[in-house]
């Protein structure tokens, strides 16, 4: 049975703003969800539907099998939700705050003290542990965020953008972090960087102007965009680049290489595994006496896929209403609209 | 454990915040000002402790009611930018947060109405020409923490309802400063501010207790009069009064006679100086009923006449000049009216019982025994009434000019007072303070953060 289930969850601001159109999505226990969008597509409100913390205009959300309401405090004992830039009491210290949250969530002070505190110094706040949260930076803020959305140990986390505004090694804990957690526990994190959730989840829904366009695992989305690419950035003379580039075109699975400056894309047979063409490209870099600066392939093959995905919607028209108003299952998990 | 939680937190951020700071500072020295200058004449007898309590209580209704408006109203609308992020996506439920918000707020607000107005009401008591008795300073001193518990709701469902702060707080004091209409409008008047502390003297008194209602004294006696009937056994014992002038004590009266009639006791054998200020003290007197006489009646004071009363001076032509005579106000005890009169009345007619009509309620007629013209004041009082205060009660005054001879209107002045029960204040505040409570929760879950 999924995790969370939504049906038909639409949310309409003041007869204005389509937020979130009909969207049906089911998510499995263990899964690393990533809802994955640009920016205005509706991933704010839909992470906000499902904890309840707004009404859908039509439509359900489910969790652990219950149905989510404002006042649906037994759902939300079980989830730790870290909204984007998140902002708390301001004359609270992180402390006093960590402390409201376990009391909220039931924790007897013995058990409240010793987790608050673990969790400050898991995140790396103990210093700023007794000054008031509105004195404390945007990413030590996230990071106080984090520690309450881990306070109640719970099942599911919901974290919504939690890369937004952070530094490259907040960026980096923070992404590392829900890997770890994600062996243990279901998350679903919103981003609209397409790295991030690349390098974190496993499962991945698309959003697009209040749609789910896309629902399913990463390895599928990026088997249907159909391409097999190798981005290879090169270091060396103009003469060298441009003969290694014409006999990379040669190599067996190598369909076409696209060279601009010292980037070059290589794309390869559908079907052709990776490790064998990449490693012909590096040796015959090494002959060329050519320094190999980085190597990509998922990355780039994510980015097209979703690009791919995007630009599919958009190219449907007026058909996509026929599909929308089809009977139950369309843009359920798994479905992928094109 | 959540509610408890939200109202622990939100008591921890009230008490940093200087609005709160500020009315406890304000509160603190306004109540030392005003107490320890209404009781310098309090003591003196000049004002009552109803009178010194209700002025202390007052500023709860008209001045310190902004402070509680700014804690409540900005109670939910203040915390709109973080209770989704902070408070909400926790394991709580919107009716814990607002009934929280509710009970912290409420509870602040009638905790320091409790420190500052048990204080005044302790003080007034102890310090004061006492006319109160317990009973009437708790009825006092609730109806006032019923009228702030309905502006304390009435704030957190304006900022339930508008997310801005300003537009909470203007709307809760329009709907407070300028309520009188809306009340008039819903029948219920008596639930104004301004009229809630106009009755809020009355509602301190003591009403049952015997009052002095005027001393009068020749050279050779003196004549207290009561407010209702009084047991002649205390009355009529020369030690209840003791008589000091000036200069010195007095030799008490050699004989007190009690007259049923005029519910008044005359104080013989006494030698006293034309001219000289006495001051006169009763202890140990009770009405029929055992109720003794009300502290502040305790002293009096009065300036000795000659033997024969001054007669008014006759032939004088009257002037005839200003207002018509006209009851502006009236007070109820149980057995008498004090009437506020808009010009000063003459004298002889102003003291013919016969020329007032008591009804209540209005077209029954009750006997008006006894009418007593204070010109200082331009107070009547008609006494020996048996007045149900439940009941409205419509005085009408005809054939009394005014001192300088202005005739009143034909059908002479009329005026109808309803006092106000108890349990109308408990239902008039109690009522829509838990209708905006309940507004405000059912609110609140249906709104969108």
């Amino acid at each position: 049975m999924a995790l969370l289930q939504t049906s038909n969850l639409t949310k309409i601001y003041n007869n204005r703003l389509i937020a979130v159109n009909g969207v049906n999505l089911a998510v499995e226990p263990g899964w690393v969800f990533g809802l994955l969008g640009p920016n205005g597509a509706g991933k704010t409100t839909m992470l906000k539907l499902v904890m309840g913390l707004q009404l859908p205009t039509a439509g359900s959300v489910t969790l652990f099998g219950e149905r989510v309401t404002p006042n649906a405090a037994n759902v939300r004992q079980r989830i730790g939700y870290l909204p984007t830039n998140p902002k708390f009491p301001p004359t609270l210290t992180p402390i006093g705050y960590l402390d409201l949250v376990g009391q909220l969530f039931g924790m007897d002070s013995g058990l409240r003290k010793p987790r608050l505190a673990a969790l400050l110094r898991a995140v790396d706040l103990l210093g700023a542990a007794a000054q008031p949260i509105k004195t404390l930076s945007t990413g030590m803020t996230t990071r106080l965020g984090i520690a309450a959305a881990l306070m109640n140990d719970p099942e599911l986390l919901i974290w919504d953008e939690p890369t937004a505004g952070l530094d490259p090694a907040a960026r980096k804990y923070t992404l590392d972090l829900i890997r770890e957690l994600g062996l243990e526990k279901t998350i679903i994190v919103s981003s609209h960087i397409l790295s991030d959730i690349d390098r974190v989840c496993d499962h991945v829904g698309i959003m697009h102007d209040g749609k789910v366009i896309y629902c399913g695992s990463v390895a599928d989305l990026k088997r249907t965009i159909g391409r097999n690419t190798i981005e290879v950035e090169l270091d060396g003379p103009e003469a060298q680049l441009a003969s290694w580039e014409a006999e990379a075109r040669v190599l067996g699975p190598v369909r076409a290489v696209q060279r601009t400056g010292a980037w070059v894309s290589v794309a390869l047979d559908p079907d052709a595994t990776l490790a064998e063409p990449l490693a012909s490209l590096l040796a015959l870099a090494t002959r060329h006496e050519l320094e190999v600066l980085s190597v990509t392939s998922a990355r780039a093959q994510t980015e097209d896929a979703f690009l791919q995905l995007l630009e599919a919607d958009q190219a449907n028209g007026f058909s996509r209403a026929y599909s929308e108003m089809a009977p139950a299952g369309d843009g359920a998990v798994g479905a992928v609209q094109s | 454990m959540a509610l408890s939680a939200l109202c622990k937190a939100d008591l921890s951020s009230l008490g940093r915040t200087w609005v709160f700071r500020g009315w406890l500072i304000a509160l603190a020295v306004s109540e030392l000002l005003t107490l320890s200058g209404a009781l310098a004449s309090g003591r003196s007898g000049a004002i009552p402790a109803s009178l010194v309590l209700s002025m202390s209580l007052q500023g709860f209704l008209f001045v310190w009611s902004t402070f509680v408006i700014f804690l409540s109203a900005g109670s939910v609308s203040a915390e709109s930018d973080m209770v989704t992020d902070g408070i909400l996506s926790r394991a709580c439920t919107r009716t814990q947060y607002i009934g929280a918000k509710l009970l912290s707020r409420m509870g602040t607000v009638l905790a320091v109405y409790a420190l500052f107005g048990g204080t005044a009401a302790l003080v007034c008591w102890r310090y004061a020409a006492n006319d109160m008795t317990p009973a009437t300073i708790l009825t006092g001193l609730g109806v006032v923490a019923l009228a702030l518990v309905l502006l304390v709701t009435l704030g957190v469902a304006f900022s339930v309802a508008s997310n801005n702060t300003v537009f909470a707080v203007i709307g809760v004091f329009l709907l407070w400063y300028v309520a009188s209409p809306i009340f008039a409008f819903l029948g219920a008047d008596y639930l104004a501010p301004a009229s809630l502390a106009r009755n809020l003297p009355l509602m301190l008194k003591d009403l049952n207790a015997p009052q002095v209602v005027q001393v009068t004294a020749d050279t050779r006696s003196l004549t207290v009069y009561f407010s209702k009937k009084m047991d002649p056994a205390a009355v009529e014992a020369p030690e209840s009064y003791s008589l000091e002038a000036p200069d010195g004590a007095l030799a008490p009266a050699s004989a007190v006679t009690y007259d049923a009639t005029a519910n008044s006791a005359i104080l013989g054998g006494l030698t006293l100086k034309e001219g000289a200020n006495v001051t006169v003290t009763l202890r140990g007197i009770r009405d029929k009923g055992g109720s003794p006489l009300s502290a502040a009646s305790e002293v009096s004071r009065v300036v000795v006449q000659g033997s024969e009363p001054a007669k008014k001076a006759t032939g004088a032509k009257p002037l005839r000049k200003g207002p018509a005579p006209a009851i502006m106000d009236c007070t109820l005890t149980d057995t008498s009216i004090r009437l506020d009169m808009n010009t000063e009345l003459d004298p002889d007619e102003a003291d013919v019982a016969a020329n007032y009509l008591v009804e209540s309620p209005p077209g029954k007629t009750l006997a008006v025994r006894q009418a007593i013209y204070r010109p200082k004041t331009r107070q009547v009082l008609l006494a020996g009434l048996a007045l149900d205060r439940e009941s409205p009660v419509r005085v009408t005054m005809t054939n009394v000019r005014s001192a300088t001879g202005v005739e009143m209107r034909p059908k002479g002045s009329a005026l109808t007072h309803a006092q106000v029960a108890v349990w109308k204040y408990l239902l008039g505040f109690g009522c829509p303070s838990a209708l905006a409570a309940l507004l405000a929760m059912v609110w609140f879950r249906r709104r969108d953060l």
